[in-house]
């Protein structure tokens, strides 16, 4: 296995990761800033996986300055010993060929390889190398173990995951459970805690939200929401989660949340009113289609797979707006994480969607 | 206060952290002109293509030449493509051209906007949004006066319940005190203050809206941000280009009224207004025109001792020979219009007694360069006598454009037995740290009136106040007490504006 792992970069000493760094960036060109906005460390057990951080990291270090840092345990190695390799690397883009829309971004990567016993102190190694004062986020792809270690979160600023990727949520919902009690009472206004929570299955829903918020932009529209009566989801058979997490937003929107006997088959508004609620699965976009429907008036988003538009569509007899489109940005994983470290990464809204749907995933 | 149906959608609750635009027309009169094809066309595009502008948002070129809306649209997309920040995205833009429409009328005649209030109406009433109209003047300012008594006279400036109609108006406002009064007053005639949005686009530039933030989202800055610590400040505008296709505006203006007026004294305010007590558009308005009512008037034979003007002959800029101002086409060949310009400012408050702000703008100047420079107080020449005389002082410079950021000069020790004692230069770009291109000053405008929020408008006070501190120095030229100066295009400009910083014991700064 050992022969198969070679990362990108120069391989160094670990004790000497700081002052190589430093001598990689000495000599460069007056136009060669190296700046930082934050740190952005990963970890994974699962070697196969180095090359898909290290594309994953090379595309977001395009576009943002960071200090990036993979971290990957192999506790059942015959040796316990930390290797090291490291790159520093400017990005030049010239966006129409003009001077001032010329971009560099210059950042830096570390690789770890943790072995055997040293696994059990890979925080503490990984949080000696980070850009001092810059704030770090935590990337973790794949599931949550079933503890998570409790002194991490003193230095995590974010945490981003993705639920669309778990293959048991509900244990990692469980393993993340109290950092999103914490993160709640935090929202609720009880005490202000470190560690921010950021799902990129979240994410990756913003542009349906934005484009499913604008259907409601005029007064006839609005005046539809009290008596909404169906809600029908379609989405992509590994998305059901997103197509819950987007259910459960627009519930929060409208006041409602799950019937608590309904299995996810209708929704319940705090006067007791009853919506009902379909989910279809159907291959293509995570959405394909969201449809909201009133008494008298219609309103629906349809994404086509491939196209990268939405198409929206509302209609009743008080509202005349033609159809039309909303933009739709990329979903590919680099794209999501760009856009969610672009954020700042306070989600009150999916705390308070979380908070309603948990207890139904 | 209108009901916004944008911010009563509860969807809209939460996505994010400004307010949206409201549905609405904008009406751009002045349609075939540059500003439309260059800037608000493709604004108005690319605030479509990233989602943030609402559906029912309707964009209606008037003017005079004979045009259907097909053909406008084919226009527009040309210039949107030509013009854009971005790719043009074939359905995006579809989406975008099917609101925006052509209206043939002449400013002049009444009956245009008769017909025109029909035509928004119908538009209006068949998509079922109410008449929320926004009326872009991107004419020639002669026009402003009867554009302004037309939308009166036909009831297009009417508030009905939660309707409304916003005016923004291009500069130049006036061309002196007097005239900026009596277009104020004009315009107020038929709009409020409140639904008027005056553009100065600089300050919808990243930078210029980063200063604030540098100084009072950072302890250490503002601490220090006072006479007791700041020596002097220095705000250069500084152009390659020259007059462009401008000669007959610039003319009459000059680098006074042009850049001075409007954009200088802003950055003036920006650097020097207390902190409002919160970010609402009038306590940041308020606070900025304290500015301006505390700088020291330049008049009479001061002018001559605070001030430099003077016009570019012919040179090399940037290696390619240009002409003189005066053979510039367009210009009278015995024109005395300054092309540049040097000014002392004294604020005259606590905060700031005592310390110079020098400001110079000119045109065909070496090199592009806007920015604000902090220039600190140097530390008593106690510890490091030997070295004492080179010391040089911390400067804290806000670069506007190009190439925006902050840079920060400190002094270090050179590494070896000896103290010696260098400059260094923290230097933060925002091209290098933040990957997405900044939109474009007009975009952030736009979406500012349609959510209307005036913070980054100035207000009437603002515009006459300036104007008064400004007429100041320009009665005094006209009166030939400051004389005109020349300098060869591509140097930084007359000797005089050196000796001008020089009696303060500095010099300019090398952009």
């Amino acid at each position: 296995m050992q022969e198969l792992f070679s990362p990108p970069g120069i391989q160094v000493e670990p004790s000497q990761i700081e002052i190589s760094l430093n001598r990689m960036w000495e000599g460069e060109g007056e136009n060669r800033a190296k700046a930082c906005l934050l740190n952005l460390v990963a970890f994974t057990e699962n070697l196969d996986l180095l090359d898909k951080y290290v594309n994953l990291f090379n595309k977001v270090q395009t576009e943002f300055a960071c200090r990036a840092i993979l971290a990957i345990a192999q506790r059942n190695s015959q040796q316990d010993q930390i290797r090291a390799w490291i790159s520093a690397n400017c990005h030049i883009e010239n966006n129409f060929g003009s001077e001032e829309a010329h971009r560099q971004i210059c950042s830096e990567q570390i690789i770890l390889h943790f072995e055997g016993e040293t696994v059990d102190g890979w925080e503490n190694f990984v949080f000696a190398h980070l850009d001092s004062d810059l704030p770090l986020v935590l990337l973790w792809l794949e599931d949550f173990p079933h503890e998570l270690n409790p002194n991490l979160w003193r230095y995590v600023d974010r945490l981003v995951f993705d639920s669309s990727k778990w293959t048991q949520p509900g244990a990692s919902f469980f393993s993340l459970g109290p950092i999103i009690n914490s993160r709640l009472q935090d929202l609720y206004g009880c005490m202000r805690r470190r560690t921010h929570l950021c799902d990129l299955n979240w994410t990756r829903l913003l542009p349906y939200r934005f484009a499913f918020a604008s259907l409601f932009d005029s007064e006839a529209a609005q005046a539809e929401i009290p008596s909404f009566r169906y809600l029908e989801i379609h989405h992509s058979p590994q998305h059901s989660l997103a197509a819950k997490l987007f259910a459960g937003w627009i519930a929060l929107r409208i006041q409602c949340q799950p019937h608590p006997d309904s299995n996810w088959k209708a929704l319940v508004t705090r006067s007791g009113r009853e919506l009902q609620l379909v989910f279809v699965e159907k291959d293509g976009p995570i959405l394909s289609s969201c449809e909201l429907v009133s008494e008298s008036a219609s309103f629906r988003l349809t994404k086509k797979d491939k196209d990268g538009h939405f198409e929206l569509c509302a209609k009743g007899s008080e509202i005349l707006i033609p159809d039309y489109v909303q933009p739709f940005f990329p979903e590919e994983d680099e794209e999501v994480l760009l856009r969610e470290l672009a954020r700042r990464g306070y989600h009150p809204l999916y705390l308070q969607t979380m908070d309603l749907i948990r207890n139904f995933i | 206060m209108f009901n916004n149906p944008t911010s009563t959608n509860p969807f809209r609750v939460g996505l994010g952290s400004r307010t949206v635009p409201e549905p609405c027309s904008i009406v751009i009169f002045g349609a075939s002109g540059d500003l439309t094809r260059r800037k608000l066309i493709p604004a108005l595009y690319n605030l479509s293509a990233s989602g943030n502008l609402p559906p029912g948002v309707r964009v209606i070129g008037f003017a005079r030449r004979d045009k259907t809306t097909e053909q406008f649209r084919s226009e527009m997309e040309e210039a949107t493509r030509t013009f854009s920040r971005r790719s043009v995205d074939d359905k995006l833009w579809a989406n975008f051209a099917s609101n925006v429409y052509y209206f043939r009328g002449d400013f002049h005649i009444r009956q245009s906007y008769i017909d025109l209030d029909r035509y928004l109406s119908e538009l209006e009433t068949s998509q079922g949004f109410p008449p929320r109209r926004l009326f872009y003047l991107s004419a020639s300012p002669d026009e402003f006066p009867c554009i302004l008594n037309n939308l009166r006279e036909t009831g297009l400036n009417k508030i009905h319940e939660s309707n409304w109609p916003r005016i923004v108006l291009e500069k130049p406002f006036g061309n002196d005190l007097a005239s900026a009064r009596k277009l104020n007053e004009l315009v107020l005639e038929v709009f409020r203050e409140s639904q008027t949005f005056r553009i100065d686009h600089y300050l919808g530039k990243e930078t210029a809206q980063n200063i604030l933030v540098l100084r009072f989202a950072n302890k250490i800055f503002e601490s220090v941000w006072n006479a007791n610590y700041i020596d002097h400040v220095q705000i250069s505008a500084c152009e390659s280009l020259g007059i462009g296709g401008r000669a007959g505006y610039y003319d009459k203006a000059g680098a006074l009224r042009d850049m001075v007026q409007n954009h200088l004294l802003q950055f003036v305010c920006l650097t020097a207004m207390e902190p409002p007590s919160d970010l609402s558009p009038d306590s940041i308005r308020d606070e900025k025109v304290k500015v301006l009512r505390a700088l020291r008037p330049i008049v009479g034979n001061d002018v001559a001792l605070y001030t430099v003007r003077a016009q570019y002959t012919a040179g090399r800029v940037e290696g390619q020979p240009v002409f003189g101002y005066r053979q510039e086409t367009g210009i009278p060949t015995d024109s005395s219009t300054e092309t540049y310009t040097a000014l002392r400012l004294d604020i005259d408050n606590w905060r700031w007694s005592g310390v110079p702000f020098f400001l110079r703008t000119g045109k065909r100047l070496p090199k592009n360069a806007t920015e604000i420079a902090i220039h600190f107080k140097a530390v008593p020449p106690v510890l490091f006598r030997s070295s004492a005389l080179d010391l040089e002082e911390n400067v804290l410079v806000i670069r506007i454009q190009p190439d925006e950021g902050a840079s920060l000069r400190i002094a270090v020790k050179r590494p070896g037995p000896t103290v010696t004692i260098e400059p260094v230069k923290m230097d933060f770009h925002y091209r290098t740290s933040f990957g997405s291109v900044s939109p474009d000053a007009y975009e952030r405008l736009l979406l500012d009136v349609m959510a209307n929020d005036s913070t980054l408008f100035a207000r009437r006070d603002e515009v006459e106040e300036a104007w008064r501190f400004v007429d100041g120095i320009r009665n005094a030229w006209d009166q030939g007490i400051c004389k005109l100066l020349f300098y060869s295009a591509g140097s930084w400009g007359p000797e005089e504006a050196d000796r001008l910083i020089a009696k303060h014991g500095t010099f300019w700064r090398r952009l």
